[in-house]
């Protein structure tokens, strides 16, 4: 809807309602009579101007007006006095409309108030919580003051108040889920029409609650950065970072638990990846480090990507650690292929660095970092090429409080996939899946997509359908598909994720649990690590 | 089936911009327009919309008012409510007084529409129908 078209009778109305409400304001200070009549229409003026605002989309003046009007409801219920100031301010409030309006008039798309009279509105309003963003606002004050102090248009609020309101989204939802199942189903007619209604709200509701924790990468973007040069510097060594994808906005509180693995990983390139000036030049590199943090944003996943132009991982020497160490045989580690080889980096202890150091320590992080990335609902993967760099990439969930999920039962228990890994989901004839090698099944219907059973997968039986056909869901994983035979589907519900918590946060399979509307427990499968990682042989 | 609508709103900018997004959808046609909650009942009698988007607070009489005397007139009528934010315990005492839904302002196209065709439905497939 272009709204510019109604500007200019927006404003020849918005001018008769400012007129009106001033000449009311008069009455009301000069004591005049019909006070409560008064009152009444000076109210209506400013509702419909309101209304008029809200409806251009200017969103200062809409606040202005609707603090106006608080404020006029709170006089109204006091005494005289009370009240008397309240006009006082609202005065001031109604100068402020008119040079907000002549803005609007001469082209400003969206004025807001910049001088104190909102706030001096607003501090008549007691008991908030919400701090605004240039100062507190003071309990005193009178109203005729008009403090010099500028107000931007959007408040501060505490993140424990934001978790809070998330949590009791989180909880509207579940009561909701659980109202629906203690209902009979709805067919039509009102009670239907009702939690129809209910459930268009709540999902509303909680794309705003989503959508306001949100901040941009960037915000992190300096510290990251500093971080990486400080370090290089100490260790006298010259690097440049560039950071790209800064603008994408993330779950604050993810954001917050990605801060520490990404400092790892910086001072784990600067220190180990990127070579001592002379080891470049001799390589026939440029002299100067170059460290990449990438952020892009692939469907509902995040994937932050470092990469640097460093020395690499020699694979030889991670396997002969690796051994050392007593995680694996020497015959064991020669089967490995090149990713799990340098997958073995992320094993406590393994590491290609002999002498400790005091930042990064030797081998110890590394684990941690794969381990905070999983309990993030995400996976860790290294890509290194020696002698021309090393790339950690990251991939998880933008959010992690509330998924959209499919419910599917296994023969141990009912489990939560994430609804976006799911690419389809197909009945597949039993009949007609061949066995192949590595527990893994091959279907004539899709003959390049390995199938796992789930049961299978998490060793709890074979595929526990013997005839007729079973449930294939189709997962789509770092551009390879694959299948997942399950016992049968439950269907698609919103489930509000916690995580596992220690020692179950380190099971690769699983990356939280959800409560289900009947009050039971499901783990959340991560499809990117349930499933063997090489595709089983053809 | 263009449905006929009676829009309620005592200033003359919403009532254009709610006339023109409607007249704008091809399915609705303003049979009237009224600024206050009297009007509105006088209006309604002598129209008789499918359906009327209700302001809230109007002078003379508001809209919760009007609701209450269109529906004693007609309880089938479909009254929708279009109301500013600060007015959420009007807007229930206009649902219980029988309004079928509300919109907020600001409004947008698709909410309206939405909202429009969903209070709608129901009356399509009664004997009243649509007058058109």
């Amino acid at each position: 809807m272009d709204r510019r078209k109604y500007l200019e009778l927006f404003l020849n109305e918005s001018r008769e309602h400012l007129e009106g409400a001033g000449k009311q304001i008069e009455i009301l200070i000069s004591g005049g009579t019909g006070k409560n009549a008064t009152l009444k229409e000076f109210y209506r003026n400013l509702h419909s101007l309101k209304g008029m605002c809200a409806a251009m989309e200017f969103r200062g003046l809409t606040e202005l007006l609707h603090a106006m009007e608080e404020l006029l409801e709170w006089g109204r219920a006091g005494n005289s006095s009370r009240l008397l100031k309240t006009v006082g301010t609202l005065e001031t409030g109604l100068e402020e409309v008119g040079a907000l309006l002549g803005l609007v008039e001469n082209g400003d798309p969206d004025p807001s108030s910049r001088t104190g009279v909102l706030k001096n509105l607003r501090s008549r309003k007691k008991s908030r919580k919400i701090d605004h963003e240039s100062r507190r606002p003071r309990n005193s004050g009178g109203p005729s003051e008009k403090p010099e102090v500028s107000f931007p248009s959007s408040i501060r609020v505490q993140m424990e108040s934001l978790d809070r309101l998330l949590e009791s989204t989180a909880e509207v939802v579940i009561h909701r889920l659980r109202l629906q199942r203690s209902l009979p189903p709805a067919s039509g007619g009102p009670p239907g029409n009702h939690q129809e209604n209910l459930r268009q709200s709540i999902d509303r509701l909680r794309a705003e609650v989503m959508e306001i924790r949100l901040v941009p990468f960037g915000s992190i973007a300096g510290r990251l950065r500093d971080a990486a040069l400080d370090l290089a510097k100490r260790r006298e060594k010259r690097i440049e970072m560039e950071i790209l994808g800064t603008e994408i906005s993330i779950d604050r509180s993810t954001l917050e638990r990605l801060l520490d693995p990404l400092f790892h990983l910086i001072r784990n390139c600067v220190d180990h990846g990127i070579e001592p000036r002379q080891e470049r030049l001799r390589a026939g590199k440029k002299s100067v480090g170059r460290l990449l943090l990438l952020v892009t944003r692939i469907g509902s996943e995040l994937r932050v990507e470092l990469r640097d132009d460093g020395r690499g991982i020699d694979p030889a020497l991670l396997k002969d650690r690796a051994v050392e160490g007593g995680w694996l045989t020497p015959q064991a580690a020669d089967r490995l292929g090149k990713e799990e080889i340098l997958r073995l980096v992320t094993l406590p202890g393994v590491s290609t660095h002999r002498e400790p150091d005091e930042v990064s320590g030797r081998g110890v992080g590394m684990d941690v970092v794969a381990t905070r990335i999983r309990a993030l609902g995400g996976t860790l993967d290294i890509d290194s090429w020696p002698g021309r760099g090393t790339a950690f990439r990251m991939q998880f969930p933008l959010t992690l409080a509330i998924l959209d999920s499919l419910l599917v039962q296994g023969k141990s228990g009912t489990y939560v996939f994430p609804l976006h890994q799911i690419e389809s989901i197909q009945e597949v004839p039993v009949g007609e899946l061949e066995r192949g090698r590595n527990r893994c099944l091959r279907w004539k219907g899709a003959p390049n997509v390995d199938l796992y059973s789930l049961d299978e997968i998490l060793g709890v039986g074979e595929n526990p359908h013997r005839k007729g056909t079973c449930p294939v869901l189709f997962l789509r994983t770092d551009g390879s598909r694959r299948g997942l035979l399950v016992g049968s589907i439950l269907g698609r519900r919103d489930l509000v994720l916690r995580p596992l918590g220690s020692p179950l946060e380190t099971m690769r399979e699983f990356s939280g649990a959800a409560i289900l509307d009947d009050g039971g427990i499901a783990l959340l499968l991560n499809a990117r690590t349930l499933l063997p990682e090489t595709p089983g042989p053809h | 089936m263009t449905k006929n609508v009676l829009i309620v709103d005592d200033t003359r900018f919403i009532r254009t911009m709610l006339r023109d997004l409607l007249q704008s959808s091809g399915r609705y046609r303003i049979a009237a327009e009224a600024t206050n909650g009297r009007e509105a009942v006088d209006q309604y009698k002598s129209v008789a919309p499918d359906l009327v988007l209700m302001d809230i607070v109007m002078p003379e009489m508001d809209g919760i008012q009007a609701t209450v005397e269109i529906l004693r007139e007609d309880p089938s009528a479909t009254i929708v409510m279009c109301s500013a934010m600060g007015q959420e315990a009007l807007v229930v005492e206009a649902i219980h007084a029988g309004a079928k839904d509300f919109i907020l302002k600001p409004f947008t196209e698709e909410r309206i529409l939405t909202v429009l065709r969903k209070v709608l439905i129901p009356q399509a497939a009664s004997p009243k129908g649509s007058s058109n």
